[in-house]
């Protein structure tokens, strides 16, 4: 178990190094030069339009989902990094503590929440005309593997809570 | 959310997902056949705009093995889901640790490894074949699979180390 544990403590490190380097990469790629363009609008633009409707309004709007975007990728990594706290625990032998339980509730409600909010952010990028959005090839992109994932670790958690319970059985019967 | 209802919703998904897969492994190979032996122009849109008409046209066993390497990880995802049915079926939400289960969360595990290495071996006999000729890169999907292997792997470890527990006690009683 040792072994195993080691091995995929080493896999984990390099998915969450390779994660967040091409999360950095993104950023650094993302456009901003469209924001010096909104710059040079915004100069030019009639004050006497309502901001809602105005080319300022999607701009920023843009901005603002392209930010949440970059932001629920960086949480989904953070959704990662528990499984290194799972491992350490494992490691140490406390197979089934309430840590892991609460751990592995954590990772299913942030897969979940990920996709979910990306569908949307993505649902309003293409509203603003920034982007194509199928929803069903969006859906199925996540779906196939993030939605059962997130649904597995919630599973997983409250079989965990049966294994502490056999645990404790057994220690007090002892 | 309740335990039982999650239980309900992943047995649904993975229904869901597994009845997908199985199209799209089916459609595919529909398709291909029907590329190989009638009409070569039906390698235009092998399965949702999937573009292998340069490709056949430059080799078609390239093309044939590219395919077959396709349909045999769409296969491998579906039986992964299979399994996972599977499972579900046969677990008890108040009495989980049984050995029928945890030998199903092995072979899930090692049925996960293989898509995570087939799909590296895919994916670098792809670029290798871009380099000759311009085609539609295949979207595998399959980046996940191999740490999602080790995951499973560890929980089947600790399903195994369940059943010892839960059988120490019976004993002990």
């Amino acid at each position: 178990m040792k072994d195993n544990t080691t091995i995929l403590t080493f896999i984990t490190w390099g998915v969450l190094l390779a994660a967040v380097s091409v999360l950095l990469n993104d950023l650094r790629e993302f456009d901003f030069n469209q924001f010096k363009e909104f710059q040079n609008w915004a100069k030019l633009a009639d004050k006497e339009t309502s901001w809602f409707s105005s080319q300022n309004a999607i701009e920023w709007s843009y901005y603002a989902i392209s930010a949440g975007l970059f932001f629920w990728r960086g949480y989904l990594i953070y959704g990662f990094s528990y499984f290194l706290s799972i491992l350490k625990e494992v490691e140490a032998g406390h197979y089934f503590s309430d840590k892991n339980i609460k751990y592995f509730k954590k990772i299913g409600h942030i897969f979940i929440q990920y996709t979910i909010s990306v569908l949307i952010l993505r649902f309003l990028l293409a509203a603003i005309g920034k982007s194509t959005f199928n929803f069903f090839n969006e859906l199925k992109a996540e779906f196939t593997f993030l939605i059962p994932a997130g649904l597995a670790f919630y599973i997983l958690a409250e079989i965990f809570k049966r294994g502490k319970e056999a645990e404790e059985e057994n220690e007090l019967t002892i | 959310m309740k335990t039982k209802q999650v239980f309900n919703l992943m047995n649904i998904v993975s229904w869901i997902v597994f009845i997908g897969y199985c199209i799209k492994v089916g459609s595919i190979t529909i398709v291909s056949i029907i590329s190989i032996f009638g009409n070569k122009r039906a390698t235009e849109n092998l399965y949702m705009g999937i573009d292998l008409y340069n490709l056949y046209n430059y080799s078609v066993g390239y093309f044939s093995f590219s395919v077959c390497l396709f349909i045999l990880i769409v296969s491998l995802q579906a039986y992964v889901f299979y399994l996972l049915i599977k499972m579900f079926k046969a677990m008890d939400i108040n009495k989980p640790f049984n050995t029928t289960i945890m030998n199903l969360i092995f072979r899930i595990s090692y049925v996960v490894l293989a898509v995570g290495l087939l799909g590296i071996i895919t994916n670098s006999y792809m670029t290798w074949l871009s380099d000759k000729v311009s085609f539609t890169q295949l979207e595998l999907g399959t980046s996940g699979y191999i740490f999602m292997a080790g995951v499973v792997f560890i929980v089947a470890s600790l399903f195994k180390r369940a059943i010892e527990i839960q059988q120490e006690n019976e004993l002990t009683i």
